[in-house]
């Protein structure tokens, strides 16, 4: 009965390849390697892997571009564009087409920001700090194994993960700023 | 040559989601830098530039054209100057003080609080 257990295995892998094909490799070069591309597109463009080349911010793409930045308000607008809330332990499931990825804040009070990661097919998280490289690892060096414990720096809250799912509406947008 | 084409812009690089400060400088106020970044890529050249991480990352430099002989796009963090970053970049210790120039530049902008929350160094420029 070896032939059955091979093919349940080939089945299983195929399975497998067939939901990861959805989840972005970590592949820097194409954010880093072309100016232009490297310094117009920020954590959110990258975390969503969506190129626009203007420096995406969440809910400008749907017209409900955050007030504030806070959790609340920068998760509603990234909602707002397409992305869907899970829980911390949940997952995006394999129907939609879609990859994990995390918001945090940096609260202030004198200066806020949002940051996002993303999770890639090698089962690490990267990102892409502004107009700067995308990489994986946090400001201590390390490989970021989960968003929740790497060292963020000043964005000290963490918000909470979302699914970027292709076979649903995705509109992510930004107003194009000077360098680009 | 327009005034546009000879206007330096320099971006702070500090944030991540949101767009970056920036501000521009004429060909007569970039003169100081002009001669820091002359004297740094006059000097030595390194391998690598350092990453950074959340937070402060340096300033990008830029200019329409080779205005007053400067790169038309570099960087630097960390005491290292990066001209044309990508593939093609090269990197140089910044022994001009290209760095603790913009620095103090952001400061008199008054962008010391966003400095200093970035974890930029506090050094005031030793001469404008």
């Amino acid at each position: 009965m070896s032939w059955l257990s091979d093919f349940i295995r080939r089945i299983i892998e195929a399975v497998v390849q067939w939901i990861s094909r959805c989840i972005p490799q970590y592949e820097p070069a194409i954010w880093n390697n072309d100016t232009y591309v490297r310094r117009c597109n920020n954590c959110y463009n990258y975390a969503c892997n969506i190129r626009t080349d203007t420096f995406a911010q969440p809910g400008f793409g749907s017209g409900n571009q955050y007030q504030q930045i806070n959790c609340g308000d920068v998760g509603a607008g990234a909602v707002a564009d397409g992305l869907a809330a899970i829980p911390d332990d949940g997952n995006c499931g394999c129907r939609d087409c879609c990859h994990k990825v995390a918001l945090v804040i940096a609260p202030g009070p004198y200066v806020t920001d949002f940051h996002w990661y993303r999770l890639d097919r090698d089962g690490k998280w990267s990102h892409k700090p502004g107009q700067t490289a995308a990489r994986n690892t946090d400001n201590s060096g390390n490989l970021i194994t989960d968003p929740r414990t790497a060292d963020r720096g000043p964005y000290t809250v963490f918000c909470g993960f979302y699914c970027v799912c292709k076979e649903r509406r995705l509109t992510i947008g930004g107003s194009k700023p000077s360098w680009c | 040559m327009d005034v546009q084409e000879t206007m330096i812009s320099i971006s702070l690089l500090i944030f991540s989601g949101q767009p970056d400060p920036e501000w521009t400088l004429d060909e007569q106020a970039a003169v100081p830098l002009a001669e820091r970044v002359k004297k740094t890529l006059s000097g030595e050249q390194v391998r690598t530039e350092p990453v950074g991480g959340l937070g402060y990352r340096g300033f990008a430099v830029r200019t329409q054209r080779n205005v007053l002989d400067l790169p038309t796009e570099f960087t630097v963090y960390q005491d290292v100057l990066t001209v044309e970053p990508g593939p093609k970049a090269t990197h140089w210790r910044d022994t001009g003080g290209v760095e603790d120039w913009l620095l103090g530049q952001a400061r008199e902008r008054g962008f010391g609080d966003l400095l200093d929350w970035g974890g930029a160094r506090k050094r005031p420029i030793a001469e404008t």
